[in-house]
Protein backbone atom coordinates (compact mmCIF):
# COMPACT_ATOMS: atom_id res chain seq x y z
CA UNK A 1 0.00 0.00 0.00
CA UNK A 2 1.22 3.63 -0.79
CA UNK A 3 0.20 6.52 0.66
CA UNK A 4 0.12 8.91 -2.19
CA UNK A 5 -2.08 11.47 -0.47
CA UNK A 6 0.51 14.57 -0.24
CA UNK A 7 1.08 13.95 -4.13
CA UNK A 8 -2.26 14.35 -5.28
CA UNK A 9 -3.91 17.04 -2.84
CA UNK A 10 -0.75 18.88 -3.89
CA UNK A 11 -2.18 18.95 -7.13
CA UNK A 12 -5.74 19.80 -5.67
CA UNK A 13 -4.05 23.28 -4.29
CA UNK A 14 -3.54 24.07 -7.81
CA UNK A 15 -7.59 25.02 -7.97
CA UNK A 16 -9.25 22.27 -9.10
CA UNK A 17 -12.27 22.42 -6.47
CA UNK A 18 -14.09 25.53 -7.67
CA UNK A 19 -15.53 26.37 -4.91
CA UNK A 20 -12.80 25.65 -1.74
CA UNK A 21 -13.38 26.93 1.37
CA UNK A 22 -11.07 27.80 3.72
CA UNK A 23 -13.18 26.24 6.74
CA UNK A 24 -12.64 27.86 10.37
CA UNK A 25 -9.86 26.99 12.23
CA UNK A 26 -11.15 29.04 14.79
CA UNK A 27 -13.96 29.95 16.48
CA UNK A 28 -13.98 32.70 19.05
CA UNK A 29 -16.16 32.32 22.44
CA UNK A 30 -17.20 34.18 24.55
CA UNK A 31 -14.70 34.11 26.82
CA UNK A 32 -12.42 31.70 25.39
CA UNK A 33 -11.24 30.87 21.88
CA UNK A 34 -11.40 26.82 20.55
CA UNK A 35 -9.58 25.45 17.98
CA UNK A 36 -11.76 23.39 15.10
CA UNK A 37 -9.35 20.55 14.71
CA UNK A 38 -10.06 18.30 11.51
CA UNK A 39 -10.59 14.96 12.39
CA UNK A 40 -12.04 11.70 10.75
CA UNK A 41 -15.61 11.16 10.48
CA UNK A 42 -17.45 8.18 12.07
CA UNK A 43 -19.21 7.23 9.03
CA UNK A 44 -18.13 8.25 5.17
CA UNK A 45 -20.13 7.19 2.20
CA UNK A 46 -19.09 8.00 -1.45
CA UNK A 47 -21.51 7.13 -4.27
CA UNK A 48 -21.52 7.93 -8.33
CA UNK A 49 -24.07 8.95 -10.32
CA UNK A 50 -23.37 9.24 -14.38
CA UNK A 51 -25.24 11.95 -16.46
CA UNK A 52 -25.26 15.66 -16.03
CA UNK A 53 -29.03 15.56 -15.96
CA UNK A 54 -31.09 17.71 -13.72
CA UNK A 55 -33.60 14.27 -13.21
CA UNK A 56 -30.04 12.47 -12.34
CA UNK A 57 -29.46 14.98 -9.68
CA UNK A 58 -32.44 14.95 -8.06
CA UNK A 59 -32.36 10.98 -7.81
CA UNK A 60 -29.24 11.61 -6.19
CA UNK A 61 -30.62 13.88 -3.91
CA UNK A 62 -33.27 11.93 -2.80
CA UNK A 63 -31.41 8.22 -3.15
CA UNK A 64 -28.67 9.44 -0.65
CA UNK A 65 -31.50 10.45 2.10
CA UNK A 66 -33.39 7.18 1.78
CA UNK A 67 -30.20 5.74 2.07
CA UNK A 68 -29.11 7.46 5.19
CA UNK A 69 -32.37 6.62 6.55
CA UNK A 70 -32.30 3.14 5.69
CA UNK A 71 -28.43 2.69 6.77
CA UNK A 72 -29.66 4.24 9.96
CA UNK A 73 -27.38 7.18 10.23
CA UNK A 74 -30.22 9.30 12.09
CA UNK A 75 -30.05 12.95 11.47
CA UNK A 76 -27.82 14.40 13.75
CA UNK A 77 -24.50 15.20 12.45
CA UNK A 78 -25.01 14.48 8.80
CA UNK A 79 -23.16 16.54 5.89
CA UNK A 80 -23.79 15.53 2.31
CA UNK A 81 -22.08 17.00 -0.87
CA UNK A 82 -22.59 16.63 -4.53
CA UNK A 83 -20.33 17.64 -7.18
CA UNK A 84 -20.61 17.73 -10.80
CA UNK A 85 -17.51 15.69 -12.42
CA UNK A 86 -16.43 16.46 -15.86
CA UNK A 87 -13.99 15.49 -18.22
CA UNK A 88 -12.28 13.09 -15.59
CA UNK A 89 -9.55 11.07 -17.12
CA UNK A 90 -11.93 7.58 -15.31
CA UNK A 91 -15.37 8.48 -14.62
CA UNK A 92 -18.02 9.93 -16.95
CA UNK A 93 -19.35 12.80 -16.82
CA UNK A 94 -21.81 12.85 -13.49
CA UNK A 95 -22.15 13.70 -10.07
CA UNK A 96 -19.85 12.39 -6.71
CA UNK A 97 -22.24 12.31 -4.05
CA UNK A 98 -20.54 12.61 -0.59
CA UNK A 99 -22.58 12.26 3.05
CA UNK A 100 -20.58 11.88 6.59
CA UNK A 101 -21.72 11.25 9.87
CA UNK A 102 -20.05 13.22 12.88
CA UNK A 103 -17.22 14.61 10.72
CA UNK A 104 -15.62 18.11 10.58
CA UNK A 105 -17.70 19.19 8.00
CA UNK A 106 -15.33 18.81 5.06
CA UNK A 107 -14.87 16.72 1.91
CA UNK A 108 -13.19 13.91 0.58
CA UNK A 109 -14.46 14.17 -2.90
CA UNK A 110 -11.46 16.16 -4.57
CA UNK A 111 -8.86 13.50 -3.11
CA UNK A 112 -11.14 10.68 -4.18
CA UNK A 113 -11.21 12.12 -7.84
CA UNK A 114 -7.57 13.23 -8.11
CA UNK A 115 -6.46 9.55 -6.96
CA UNK A 116 -9.15 7.79 -9.37
CA UNK A 117 -7.36 10.00 -12.18
CA UNK A 118 -4.66 7.17 -12.33
CA UNK A 119 -6.06 4.35 -13.86
CA UNK A 120 -3.88 2.03 -11.52
CA UNK A 121 -5.23 3.15 -8.33
CA UNK A 122 -9.15 1.25 -7.92
CA UNK A 123 -9.59 2.02 -3.97
CA UNK A 124 -8.96 4.85 -1.94
CA UNK A 125 -9.12 4.25 1.96
CA UNK A 126 -10.67 7.07 4.50
CA UNK A 127 -10.01 6.53 8.23
CA UNK A 128 -12.81 6.19 10.22
CA UNK A 129 -12.96 6.96 14.61
CA UNK A 130 -12.15 4.39 16.63
CA UNK A 131 -9.79 3.12 14.26
CA UNK A 132 -12.13 1.92 11.52
CA UNK A 133 -11.91 2.55 7.65
CA UNK A 134 -13.83 2.68 4.39
CA UNK A 135 -12.63 2.34 1.45
CA UNK A 136 -14.42 3.39 -1.79
CA UNK A 137 -13.52 1.33 -4.86
CA UNK A 138 -13.37 2.21 -8.31
CA UNK A 139 -14.57 -0.58 -11.18
CA UNK A 140 -15.40 -0.03 -14.52
CA UNK A 141 -16.25 3.46 -14.21
CA UNK A 142 -18.43 3.28 -10.90
CA UNK A 143 -17.36 3.54 -7.21
CA UNK A 144 -19.07 1.64 -4.63
CA UNK A 145 -18.00 2.47 -0.50
CA UNK A 146 -17.34 -0.10 1.84
CA UNK A 147 -16.57 -0.12 5.91
CA UNK A 148 -14.02 -2.18 7.12
CA UNK A 149 -12.81 -3.24 10.74
CA UNK A 150 -9.76 -4.02 9.24
CA UNK A 151 -6.19 -1.49 8.29
CA UNK A 152 -6.08 -1.24 4.36
CA UNK A 153 -3.29 -3.91 3.39
CA UNK A 154 -3.48 -3.80 -0.49
CA UNK A 155 -2.06 -0.88 -2.55
CA UNK A 156 -5.24 2.14 -2.18
CA UNK A 157 -4.58 5.55 -1.48
CA UNK A 158 -5.09 6.74 1.99
CA UNK A 159 -6.93 10.18 2.01
CA UNK A 160 -6.01 12.14 4.65
CA UNK A 161 -8.60 14.38 6.82
CA UNK A 162 -5.58 17.06 7.02
CA UNK A 163 -5.92 18.16 3.10
CA UNK A 164 -9.70 18.28 3.32
CA UNK A 165 -11.27 21.96 2.08
CA UNK A 166 -14.02 21.90 0.52
CA UNK A 167 -17.12 22.27 3.03
CA UNK A 168 -19.84 20.43 3.33
CA UNK A 169 -23.26 21.13 4.23
CA UNK A 170 -25.73 19.07 6.35
CA UNK A 171 -27.98 17.03 5.64
CA UNK A 172 -30.80 17.50 7.22
CA UNK A 173 -31.80 20.96 7.77
CA UNK A 174 -33.91 21.68 11.30
CA UNK A 175 -34.53 24.92 11.06
CA UNK A 176 -38.06 25.33 9.30
CA UNK A 177 -39.76 27.74 11.25
CA UNK A 178 -40.21 30.54 8.88
CA UNK A 179 -41.80 28.08 6.25
CA UNK A 180 -43.89 26.36 8.68
CA UNK A 181 -45.19 30.12 9.74
CA UNK A 182 -45.63 30.93 6.36
CA UNK A 183 -47.64 28.02 5.66
CA UNK A 184 -49.53 28.56 8.90
CA UNK A 185 -49.95 32.32 7.98
CA UNK A 186 -51.33 31.16 4.37
CA UNK A 187 -54.02 29.13 6.13
CA UNK A 188 -54.47 31.55 8.36
CA UNK A 189 -54.78 34.20 5.50
CA UNK A 190 -57.17 31.96 3.54
CA UNK A 191 -59.21 31.41 6.49
CA UNK A 192 -59.58 34.92 7.04
CA UNK A 193 -60.83 35.88 3.69
CA UNK A 194 -63.22 33.13 4.20
CA UNK A 195 -64.77 33.88 6.93
CA UNK A 196 -65.31 37.16 5.68
CA UNK A 197 -66.63 36.28 2.35
CA UNK A 198 -68.70 34.51 4.10
CA UNK A 199 -70.27 37.04 6.35
CA UNK A 200 -70.30 39.14 4.14
CA UNK A 201 -72.51 37.57 0.95
CA UNK A 202 -74.25 34.59 3.76
CA UNK A 203 -74.40 35.93 6.92
CA UNK A 204 -74.72 39.91 6.60
CA UNK A 205 -75.90 39.94 3.26
CA UNK A 206 -76.90 43.23 2.56
CA UNK A 207 -76.44 46.06 -0.16
CA UNK A 208 -75.73 49.06 0.36
CA UNK A 209 -78.16 52.41 0.57
CA UNK A 210 -77.80 54.67 -2.04
CA UNK A 211 -79.20 57.97 -1.31
CA UNK A 212 -80.28 60.64 -3.82
CA UNK A 213 -78.55 63.59 -4.33
CA UNK A 214 -79.70 66.99 -5.51
CA UNK A 215 -77.26 69.18 -7.63
CA UNK A 216 -79.60 72.57 -7.85
CA UNK A 217 -77.28 74.64 -5.30
CA UNK A 218 -76.76 78.58 -5.46
CA UNK A 219 -74.95 78.57 -7.78
CA UNK A 220 -77.60 77.02 -10.23
CA UNK A 221 -79.98 78.64 -9.13
CA UNK A 222 -82.13 79.93 -12.20
CA UNK A 223 -82.18 83.44 -12.38
CA UNK A 224 -85.87 84.23 -12.70
CA UNK A 225 -85.58 87.80 -11.08
CA UNK A 226 -82.98 89.15 -13.22
CA UNK A 227 -85.00 87.95 -15.91
CA UNK A 228 -87.91 89.52 -14.78
CA UNK A 229 -86.40 92.73 -14.99
CA UNK A 230 -85.25 92.30 -18.33
CA UNK A 231 -87.19 94.04 -20.98
CA UNK A 232 -86.45 94.68 -25.12
CA UNK A 233 -85.81 98.21 -26.55
CA UNK A 234 -85.84 99.11 -29.75
CA UNK A 235 -81.89 99.47 -29.54
CA UNK A 236 -81.36 96.75 -27.18
CA UNK A 237 -82.95 93.19 -27.42
CA UNK A 238 -82.45 89.79 -25.35
CA UNK A 239 -81.23 86.89 -27.63
CA UNK A 240 -80.92 84.00 -25.36
CA UNK A 241 -80.86 83.02 -21.56
CA UNK A 242 -77.63 80.62 -21.03
CA UNK A 243 -76.35 78.65 -18.46
CA UNK A 244 -73.01 76.31 -18.67
CA UNK A 245 -71.01 74.45 -15.91
CA UNK A 246 -67.60 77.25 -16.90
CA UNK A 247 -69.60 80.42 -17.47
CA UNK A 248 -72.81 80.02 -15.13
CA UNK A 249 -75.43 82.22 -15.93
CA UNK A 250 -75.27 84.47 -18.49
CA UNK A 251 -77.09 86.55 -20.98
CA UNK A 252 -76.71 86.83 -25.42
CA UNK A 253 -78.00 90.69 -25.83
CA UNK A 254 -77.88 92.43 -29.31
CA UNK A 255 -77.34 95.70 -29.57
CA UNK A 256 -77.80 98.52 -32.15
CA UNK A 257 -74.51 100.84 -32.14
CA UNK A 258 -74.52 104.85 -33.08
CA UNK A 259 -72.92 103.97 -36.55
CA UNK A 260 -75.96 101.53 -37.53
CA UNK A 261 -74.46 97.68 -36.63
CA UNK A 262 -75.73 95.53 -34.52
CA UNK A 263 -73.39 94.27 -31.84
CA UNK A 264 -73.57 90.88 -30.33
CA UNK A 265 -73.26 91.44 -26.19
CA UNK A 266 -72.40 88.43 -23.34
CA UNK A 267 -73.41 89.53 -20.08
CA UNK A 268 -72.62 87.49 -17.36
CA UNK A 269 -75.66 87.10 -14.45
CA UNK A 270 -73.59 86.80 -10.89
CA UNK A 271 -74.40 84.71 -8.02
CA UNK A 272 -77.00 87.11 -6.34
CA UNK A 273 -78.69 87.74 -9.95
CA UNK A 274 -77.02 90.80 -10.76
CA UNK A 275 -75.82 91.75 -14.12
CA UNK A 276 -72.39 92.67 -15.00
CA UNK A 277 -71.43 94.46 -17.61
CA UNK A 278 -71.84 93.95 -21.00
CA UNK A 279 -68.75 92.34 -23.37
CA UNK A 280 -69.35 92.65 -27.13
CA UNK A 281 -68.37 89.01 -28.77
CA UNK A 282 -68.88 90.25 -31.99
CA UNK A 283 -71.13 92.12 -35.19
CA UNK A 284 -74.37 90.80 -36.55
CA UNK A 285 -74.61 91.84 -39.89
CA UNK A 286 -78.06 91.61 -41.43
CA UNK A 287 -78.95 87.60 -41.23
CA UNK A 288 -74.74 86.62 -40.43
CA UNK A 289 -74.12 86.62 -37.01
CA UNK A 290 -70.55 86.95 -36.18
CA UNK A 291 -69.53 85.71 -32.66
CA UNK A 292 -66.44 85.07 -30.90
CA UNK A 293 -66.05 82.63 -28.29
CA UNK A 294 -69.98 82.87 -27.73
CA UNK A 295 -70.56 78.94 -26.84
CA UNK B 1 -41.55 8.81 3.04
CA UNK B 2 -42.96 10.40 5.17
CA UNK B 3 -43.39 14.25 5.05
CA UNK B 4 -40.62 15.38 7.54
CA UNK B 5 -38.27 13.64 4.93
CA UNK B 6 -39.97 14.94 2.01
CA UNK B 7 -39.60 18.38 3.53
CA UNK B 8 -35.97 16.94 3.21
CA UNK B 9 -36.31 17.77 -0.78
CA UNK B 10 -36.97 21.09 -0.74
CA UNK B 11 -34.12 21.97 2.33
CA UNK B 12 -32.24 24.35 0.48
CA UNK B 13 -35.35 26.44 -1.40
CA UNK B 14 -37.45 26.47 2.24
CA UNK B 15 -36.46 30.40 2.31
CA UNK B 16 -37.35 30.79 -1.14
CA UNK B 17 -40.86 29.01 -0.79
CA UNK B 18 -41.64 31.06 2.02
CA UNK B 19 -40.87 34.19 0.70
CA UNK B 20 -44.10 33.99 -1.84
CA UNK B 21 -46.12 31.89 0.63
CA UNK B 22 -45.64 35.00 2.88
CA UNK B 23 -46.32 37.69 0.07
CA UNK B 24 -49.58 35.68 -0.54
CA UNK B 25 -50.30 35.51 3.30
CA UNK B 26 -50.64 39.17 3.14
CA UNK B 27 -52.35 39.74 -0.11
CA UNK B 28 -54.84 37.19 1.66
CA UNK B 29 -55.06 38.96 4.78
CA UNK B 30 -55.42 42.27 3.26
CA UNK B 31 -58.58 41.10 1.23
CA UNK B 32 -60.14 40.15 4.41
CA UNK B 33 -59.90 43.23 6.34
CA UNK B 34 -61.28 44.96 3.09
CA UNK B 35 -63.97 42.64 3.01
CA UNK B 36 -64.54 43.64 6.71
CA UNK B 37 -64.55 47.01 6.28
CA UNK B 38 -67.12 46.94 3.63
CA UNK B 39 -69.42 44.36 5.13
CA UNK B 40 -72.72 45.62 2.50
CA UNK B 41 -72.13 44.82 -1.42
CA UNK B 42 -72.30 47.43 -3.92
CA UNK B 43 -75.10 48.38 -4.87
CA UNK B 44 -76.56 48.27 -8.83
CA UNK B 45 -75.53 51.20 -9.86
CA UNK B 46 -76.57 51.02 -13.55
CA UNK B 47 -80.29 49.58 -12.61
CA UNK B 48 -80.93 53.26 -10.37
CA UNK B 49 -79.36 55.43 -13.16
CA UNK B 50 -81.79 53.52 -15.57
CA UNK B 51 -84.48 53.88 -12.98
CA UNK B 52 -83.66 57.58 -11.89
CA UNK B 53 -83.60 58.50 -15.79
CA UNK B 54 -86.93 57.54 -17.15
CA UNK B 55 -88.21 58.65 -13.99
CA UNK B 56 -87.23 61.73 -15.15
CA UNK B 57 -87.74 61.34 -18.30
CA UNK B 58 -91.50 60.63 -17.16
CA UNK B 59 -91.83 63.67 -15.26
CA UNK B 60 -90.32 66.29 -17.99
CA UNK B 61 -93.05 64.81 -20.02
CA UNK B 62 -96.16 65.57 -17.82
CA UNK B 63 -93.97 68.60 -18.11
CA UNK B 64 -93.97 69.09 -21.81
CA UNK B 65 -90.59 68.27 -22.50
CA UNK B 66 -89.49 65.81 -24.75
CA UNK B 67 -85.95 64.20 -24.29
CA UNK B 68 -83.21 62.47 -25.79
CA UNK B 69 -80.27 60.30 -24.82
CA UNK B 70 -76.85 61.05 -26.21
CA UNK B 71 -75.16 58.70 -24.04
CA UNK B 72 -76.30 56.70 -21.02
CA UNK B 73 -74.92 59.17 -18.95
CA UNK B 74 -76.89 62.35 -20.20
CA UNK B 75 -80.35 63.42 -20.89
CA UNK B 76 -81.59 66.01 -23.11
CA UNK B 77 -84.66 67.65 -22.40
CA UNK B 78 -86.18 70.33 -25.28
CA UNK B 79 -89.31 72.17 -25.11
CA UNK B 80 -90.63 74.60 -27.77
CA UNK B 81 -93.09 76.48 -25.78
CA UNK B 82 -91.96 80.00 -25.65
CA UNK B 83 -94.56 82.07 -24.50
CA UNK B 84 -93.89 82.65 -20.57
CA UNK B 85 -90.29 82.96 -19.77
CA UNK B 86 -90.53 83.29 -16.12
CA UNK B 87 -92.94 80.17 -16.29
CA UNK B 88 -90.96 78.15 -18.28
CA UNK B 89 -88.15 78.96 -15.84
CA UNK B 90 -90.01 77.80 -13.06
CA UNK B 91 -91.29 74.29 -14.93
CA UNK B 92 -87.40 74.10 -15.38
CA UNK B 93 -86.84 74.22 -11.52
CA UNK B 94 -89.17 72.09 -10.70
CA UNK B 95 -87.86 69.32 -13.51
CA UNK B 96 -84.27 69.75 -12.27
CA UNK B 97 -85.66 69.45 -8.58
CA UNK B 98 -88.18 66.57 -9.09
CA UNK B 99 -84.98 64.45 -11.07
CA UNK B 100 -82.65 62.77 -8.30
CA UNK B 101 -79.08 62.30 -9.50
CA UNK B 102 -79.14 64.67 -12.44
CA UNK B 103 -77.41 67.98 -12.59
CA UNK B 104 -78.18 70.66 -15.11
CA UNK B 105 -75.30 70.77 -17.51
CA UNK B 106 -76.33 72.84 -20.03
CA UNK B 107 -79.17 75.35 -20.63
CA UNK B 108 -80.08 77.38 -23.26
CA UNK B 109 -83.77 79.72 -23.59
CA UNK B 110 -83.89 81.56 -26.60
CA UNK B 111 -84.03 81.98 -30.21
CA UNK B 112 -82.85 79.06 -32.60
CA UNK B 113 -79.68 80.77 -33.45
CA UNK B 114 -78.36 80.18 -30.26
CA UNK B 115 -80.01 77.29 -28.80
CA UNK B 116 -79.95 75.21 -32.08
CA UNK B 117 -84.11 75.75 -31.28
CA UNK B 118 -86.64 78.33 -30.81
CA UNK B 119 -87.62 77.39 -27.53
CA UNK B 120 -85.68 76.03 -23.91
CA UNK B 121 -82.90 73.01 -24.41
CA UNK B 122 -81.15 71.51 -21.29
CA UNK B 123 -79.16 68.76 -20.68
CA UNK B 124 -78.46 66.85 -17.69
CA UNK B 125 -75.85 64.79 -16.46
CA UNK B 126 -76.13 61.30 -14.42
CA UNK B 127 -74.03 61.86 -11.10
CA UNK B 128 -73.48 58.67 -9.08
CA UNK B 129 -75.41 58.63 -6.27
CA UNK B 130 -73.34 58.40 -2.41
CA UNK B 131 -74.05 54.74 -1.34
CA UNK B 132 -73.15 53.63 2.64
Amino acid sequence: MTDTTDKKTSTLAGGRAGTAVKPKEKSKGLFFSKKKQKHPPERVLLDYKQGHEKAILESARAEQHALVMNLGFGKEGVDSRIKKVSKHPVLEDGYVIETQQYGDGTSYIEQALSAFEDPAIRKVWIPLKKGRWSYIQQSNGYLETYWSEFPPTDDGVILSAEKKTVMMKPLFIESYALFYISIMLLFAGGLSLGAAMLFKYVVYNEHQTMVNKTYYTASKYLPIETLRGESSTETERLRSVRYSQGKGWHFIKEKLSDDGSMGQFYQKIGANGEKEALIQMGTIQTNNITTEGSK
Amino acid sequence: MRFIDRLQLIANDRIIIAGPLLVISLMLFGAAWYEYQQPRHEPNYDQKRSKDIAQCIGFSKHKGFSSKRPNPHLLELTSDKFDDPKFTFSTVESIVLGCPNLDLKSFCLGVKEECGIQGVKMVLGYEKPDAF
